[in-house]
C-alpha cells in the first residue's frame, strides 16, 4: 500500500527536452539517462520533497512534470 | 515620519536611481542596482520604461517561473517591434521577427520550443565541442603573443558567428556575410537604431532572412546531420511541423540570442580574470575549474540586464499591487547579487557553490541555447589562456556600451596578448 504522505511524480517523458532543469532543482528525484533525458529515480517522493518537487516542475521549459498529491490531487 | 512620507522619499530615491541608470550613461551599474534592490521593497515603477523594475532574487524568479500571471508576448510595443507600416520591406521583416517564441506564452510557445527539444541535448552539444575548438583556434591564429589589441571588434565579435555558422553549415565564403547580417539584425534590437540606421539595419536583416529561407529548402530537400535538418525534422508536441515562416525566425534568434550575449561574456570574463589575479591563477593551474569560472561569470555580470513581462491579472509584487496588464522589467543582472541568495554576492568566487543565478533565466523561458553558451565559454577562456599564458590588461581601460541597458556589452576590453 502507498505511504499517505507520498507524492507521486510522473513526466511525459517523450517531450522531454533534456534541459537538465528538473535535475538541478530535486535531484533525489530526476535523473537522466546516458543521453541527459529524464529519468524519474523516485516517482513516489515524501512530502518533504513537495517544495524541490514544484520547482522542478516549475523548471521544465516544455512542462511537461506533473505533480499529485497522495489523492491523486494535481498539484501543477 | 509618517509611513506616507516615507513612501513618497523611497520614491523619489528610486526616480533619481532609475534616471541614473537608464540615462546617466554609467560604466558600473552594478551599485544602482544594489541600491534599488536594498531601497523599499526592491519593486520600482519606473517613468521612462512605463513599467515596474524588479530587483530582488525571489521575485525576478519567481516571476520567471510563472508564465501564467507574467505574460511574456510583449514583442510589440517593445524596442524589436519598430517599423514604418506604410513600407513593405519593413512589414515582410516585422511578420518574421514577430514570431520569435521568446516572446510567446504557450501553447505556441511549447509548440515552437518542442521542435528545439533534439537540438541543444548533452550529447548533440558534446558533438559540438572539436567544431568549437577549431573555429576559436582558427581565429586566435589571426593574434600573436605579445600584441596589443581591443579584443571586442575581433575575437569576442567573430567568435560566436563563426560557431554559429558552422553549426548551421553556412559555407566558409559566407561567413563575412553572415556576420555583418547578424550585428544588422541584433541591432533592430536596440532602442536606440532609429530613422534610416533602422531601415539599413531591415533591409540588412532581411538578406540574413532570405539567406535562411534558402538554407531551409536545401536542408528539406537533402537533409544533413546539422541543426537546421534536426529542427525540420522534429515534430511539434502536437505532431504537426512549424510553418515555415515560423522556422525561419527560430533561426534568426539562435543568432540574435547567441551572438552578442556571447560576445559580453568574453569581455566580462576576461575583465573578471583581470580584476581577480588570484581566480585566474587558480584556472590556469586547474582547468577543471573552468565550468564553475563560467557559472560565476555570467553570475556576477550577466550579458542580458533585464527581461519585459506583462501581468495577465492583478497580483501583489514585493509590497505593490499590481493591476492586470502592468509591465514588469525584471533584473537578473540585480538578482544575481542579491545577498539573501549569494553570500559575498560582489565577491568573484571562482568555485562557488550552489550557484543558480538568474542569466539564463528561469522556468520554461530558460535560454534554449545555455548548453551550447557554456560550452563555449569554457572552449573559449582554455584556449585564450592556453595561447596566451601572460595575457593581462591594456594600457587603455575597458569601456562598457551604454545605449542599450537590456543588454550592456563592451565598446571596448583591451588587452595584451
Amino acid at each position: 500500500m502507498t505511504d499517505p504522505k507520498r507524492l507521486s511524480v510522473a513526466v511525459r517523458a517523450e517531450q522531454c527536452a533534456a534541459s537538465g532543469g528538473c535535475r538541478s532543482a530535486a535531484p533525489s528525484v530526476f535523473g537522466q539517462d546516458e543521453q541527459g533525458w529524464v529519468r524519474v529515480l523516485d516517482p513516489n517522493p515524501s512530502a518533504a520533497h513537495l517544495d524541490a518537487v514544484l520547482d522542478a516542475s516549475e523548471s521544465c521549459p516544455m512542462g511537461v512534470i506533473e505533480v499529485y498529491d497522495a489523492e491523486g490531487t494535481p498539484l501543477v | 515620519m509618517t509611513q506616507e512620507t516615507a513612501t513618497s522619499d523611497t520614491d523619489g530615491r528610486a526616480s533619481e536611481l532609475l534616471t541614473d541608470l537608464l540615462l546617466g550613461g554609467l560604466q558600473d551599474p552594478y551599485p544602482t542596482y544594489a541600491a534599488l534592490r536594498e531601497l523599499g521593497d526592491g519593486v520600482h515603477w519606473s517613468e521612462l520604461l512605463q513599467g515596474y523594475v524588479v530587483t530582488r532574487y525571489e521575485d525576478v524568479r519567481r516571476i520567471a517561473g510563472d508564465h501564467e500571471t507574467f505574460s511574456s508576448d510583449v514583442f510589440w510595443g517593445s524596442a524589436p517591434s519598430a517599423h514604418n507600416p506604410d513600407d513593405s520591406e519593413h512589414l515582410r521583416f516585422i511578420d518574421i521577427a514577430s514570431r520569435l517564441f521568446m516572446f510567446a506564452d504557450p501553447p505556441t510557445h511549447t509548440r515552437i520550443r518542442s521542435t528545439f527539444r533534439h537540438a541543444f541535448t548533452p550529447t548533440v552539444v558534446a558533438t559540438w565541442e572539436p567544431l568549437v575548438a577549431r573555429v576559436t583556434d582558427e581565429l586566435l591564429a589571426r593574434y600573436p603573443r605579445g600584441e596589443e589589441l581591443d579584443i571586442m571588434p575581433g575575437f569576442a565579435a567573430d567568435v560566436p558567428v563563426a560557431v554559429i555558422a558552422a553549426i548551421l553549415g553556412v559555407p566558409e565564403e559566407m561567413r563575412p556575410r553572415f556576420r555583418e547580417w547578424s550585428y544588422a539584425y541584433a541591432s533592430t534590437f536596440d532602442p536606440i537604431v532609429q530613422g534610416e540606421q533602422r531601415d539599413r539595419a531591415i533591409n540588412t536583416s532581411l538578406e540574413l532572412f532570405d539567406y535562411l529561407r534558402g538554407l531551409v529548402e536545401v536542408r528539406k530537400a537533402d537533409p544533413q546531420d546539422d541543426l537546421v535538418s534536426e529542427l525540420i525534422r522534429t515534430e511539434t508536441i502536437d505532431g504537426d511541423r512549424l510553418g515555415d515562416i515560423e522556422l525561419l525566425a527560430q533561426l534568426a534568434l539562435l543568432l540574435v540570442a547567441g551572438n552578442e550575449t556571447t560576445t559580453t561574456l568574453i569581455g566580462s570574463g576576461l575583465s573578471l580574470l583581470f580584476d581577480n589575479p588570484e581566480a585566474l591563477a587558480a584556472v590556469r593551474a586547474d582547468t577543471a575549474l573552468l565550468p564553475s569560472a563560467i557559472e560565476e561569470m555570467l553570475r556576477i555580470d550577466p550579458p542580458l540586464h533585464f527581461v519585459i513581462r506583462k501581468a495577465t491579472k492583478d497580483v501583489v509584487v514585493g509590497d505593490h499591487e499590481l493591476p492586470a496588464g502592468s509591465v514588469l522589467w525584471p533584473s537578473p543582472a540585480a538578482a544575481n547579487r542579491d545577498p539573501r541568495r549569494f553570500s559575498d554576492p560582489d565577491q568573484f568566487v571562482v568555485d562557488r557553490e550552489d550557484n543558480k543565478h538568474l542569466a539564463f533565466l528561469h522556468g520554461i523561458h530558460f535560454c534554449v541555447g545555455a548548453p551550447l553558451g557554456r560550452l563555449e565559454g569554457r572552449v573559449i577562456f582554455d584556449h585564450i589562456l592556453n595561447a596566451y599564458p601572460d595575457i593581462r590588461p591594456g594600457a587603455e581601460g575597458a569601456r562598457r556600451r551604454t545605449s542599450n541597458i537590456v543588454a550592456r556589452g563592451w565598446e571596448t576590453r583591451p588587452v595584451v596578448l
